[in-house]
């Protein structure tokens, strides 16, 4: 007799043991039509599942995160079973789900046109209408690998064979079409919808590895009603058109080239509008009392060793040996750099606050499958300062820097600027009281400014907390206010 | 001591901007901020002429003297987002102006030469300035 607990703290008991779907029937007709899957005991489950035993449970609709993201993962299915039927000796890999849809990997020798997607997806449309039934089997490991082998699916049968001895994997069966897979699923092809669309097909290699053969991987995306699909589109197209890597071309500013990933070809007239954000930044900060230097691209080793970059940062530098064997950095950053000009100009703590700017390139490995055109590269041009003050100085200097970066912002156009104030992470340098200190005097200069803001634990640089500035409208990042000790 | 980044990184910066206008920059920023326009080769002395005025008060321009039509140079200029564009003709020769057509309007408003490089040149700064 399991007694079932639901979210609200009610329980049902039930004299037999239920499935999921039951127990959403019993709650009400309406929650039982548009039930996706069912979380037990905090473990999401088939509507299926059957429950024997006292219990939590949770039923997920396709409102909710988890049962949008079952419908995402089941289009998914019926995008591969949709490829095989009509494309017999394609062979499937992996389906995953993503942001605002999934893809699937297929190893197929044949290229998938626009025209195929097509295809698929009025055959997808076929298989919603037949509303196919869900069933699911568990399998022993072995008896998966030689059916998979057996049919020609290679690549199923190599995921298989790297789940560990002895355990057992559950397959789902949508009619004759099967997949390796953890579930949950819909109980059936007609709950998916018809809210979807694929959206392209790109290379992939197998495994993300760029020795192993090559797959076609098509994006989908899927909702759980015509008008969330609708607007979906509607946002991808207007970011389409806004594209900046789309505009560089159209409007001839930039390009990119695989042998610089990540650093930009500037043509004339981005060139010319990055100069023109140069010399307009130029005169406000000597109006707000900078001092522009330029320090050096590449510095000694013992330099990066010594700011703590060296063993923090490492994994992002650029390093070069010269001919008599020495180890030099390029510089990530330009702190290090200003410090040096800083130690050789003060002359006594009257000359404080002393505010130093640099329009220094820098140069910061990051993976090539994260660059993005110009928003996220390998090698940029910091619009840096550093401002060495008094403990004193710290929240009045924060505020005049943050009003000054706003009032620059206005400018540009970006009105509606949120901050982020970020404290002390794991992975530090210094003191404790001395963070005490930086982040109050930081934190104080937040609340003094009367913007909105938020405050994001353990979310600061390594020598000090932070504040970003946020763009509402793009949701992004733009500039940051950091304290070193 | 503080560090401060009024943009992080200017590449990213100047992305974020033209993803924030869709390449419409406002008029002081753009960095191609006119073309000049003859609408036949009889009117290219003038056009010359006109275009080195224009970028001698500060606002940067070209002239364009390809042999295209002037709804493809429309076209084409508009793609690049140009922010205005002056066509020259007889009209314009004779009475020493300028037909301005801005970015993404059909209308088209003649203006005086000098009042074109007195009202533009106003406008080619940021607004704080």
């Amino acid at each position: 007799m399991p007694l079932i607990t639901l979210p609200d703290g009610n329980t049902i008991e039930f004299p037999n043991k239920v499935t999921g779907l039951e127990v959403a029937e019993k709650i009400s007709k309406s929650l039982s039509k548009q039930a996706t899957i069912i979380s037990v005991n905090e473990e999401l489950k088939d509507l299926s599942f059957v429950l024997d035993k006292d219990c939590s449970v949770k039923i997920f609709t396709s409102k909710d995160k988890e049962g949008l993201e079952t419908i995402r993962h089941d289009t998914a299915h019926i995008t591969a079973m949709a490829v095989q039927e009509l494309f017999p000796g394609t062979q499937v890999t992996i389906g995953p789900i993503i942001e605002n849809g999934f893809y699937y990997d297929f190893s197929r020798k044949e290229p998938f046109t626009e025209d195929d997607l097509n295809k698929i997806e009025n055959k997808m449309k076929e298989i919603v209408d037949r509303d196919v039934p869900t069933t699911r089997e568990v399998w022993k490991r072995d008896k998966a690998i030689s059916h998979f082998k057996d049919k020609g699916e290679i690549y199923k049968a190599e995921i298989i064979e790297s789940i560990p001895q002895g355990e057992d994997v559950s397959i789902y069966f949508h009619g004759d079409w099967h997949d390796l897979c953890r579930g949950p699923h819909l109980s059936s092809t007609g709950k998916i919808g018809k809210y979807f669309k694929l959206t392209k097909v790109s290379g992939a290699y197998w495994r993300g590895d760029s020795n192993n053969e090559m797959l076609q991987r098509i994006y989908g995306t899927s909702w759980a009603s015509q008008k969330d699909l609708d607007e979906y589109l509607k946002r991808i197209e207007e970011a389409e058109k806004r594209d900046h890597r789309k505009l560089g071309k159209e409007m001839d500013l930039f390009h990119f080239r695989e042998e610089s990933p990540g650093s930009v070809f500037w043509h004339e007239k981005g060139w010319k509008l990055f100069q023109k954000l140069v010399a307009y930044m130029r005169a406000r900060q000597e109006k707000a009392g900078y001092k522009e230097v330029n320090t050096p691209e590449i510095l000694d080793r013992s330099l990066w060793e010594k700011s703590g970059h060296w063993e923090k940062y490492g994994e992002h530098m650029y390093t070069s040996q010269t001919p008599d064997e020495k180890i030099f950095a390029i510089k990530p950053m330009n702190c290090p750099g200003h410090v040096q000009v800083f130690n050789q100009g003060l002359k006594s703590y009257r000359d404080l606050p002393l505010r130093i700017s640099e329009f220094g390139k820098v140069h910061r490995y990051e993976p090539s499958g994260a660059l993005h055109g110009l928003l996220r590269v390998r090698a940029f041009t910091q619009d840096d300062a550093h401002i060495f003050c008094t403990e004193d100085q710290i929240t009045s200097e924060c505020l005049i820097v943050t009003n000054l970066i706003l009032d620059i912002y206005k400018d540009l156009g970006f009105e509606d600027v949120i901050l982020k104030y970020s404290d002390r992470p794991d992975l530090r340098v210094g003191d404790d009281n001395v963070w005490d200190k930086a982040e109050k005097a930081l934190l104080d200069a937040v609340k003094a400014s009367k913007l909105q803001y938020t405050i994001n634990k353990g979310e600061g640089a390594f020598y000090g907390p932070k504040i970003d500035l946020f763009y509402e409208m793009l949701l992004v990042g733009i500039g940051n206010v950091e304290l070193y000790k | 001591m503080l560090h401060r980044a009024l943009f992080g990184s200017l590449e990213r910066f100047i992305g974020i901007l033209i993803e924030n206008y869709a390449g419409k920059f406002p008029f002081w920023i753009a960095p191609l901020q006119a073309v000049v326009i003859p609408i036949s080769e009889e009117f290219d002395s003038y056009a010359k002429e006109v275009n080195e005025k224009i970028n001698n008060a500060g606002i940067s321009s070209e002239v364009d003297l390809k042999n295209h039509n002037l709804n493809y140079k429309i076209r084409e200029h508009s793609l690049s987002k140009i922010p205005l564009l002056l066509i020259c003709g007889k009209k314009e020769v004779d009475s020493n102006s300028v037909t301005i057509r801005r970015l993404d309007t059909n209308k088209q408003e003649n203006m005086e030469l000098n009042l074109f490089l007195e009202t533009f040149s106003a406008l080619n700064k940021a607004s704080s300035n």
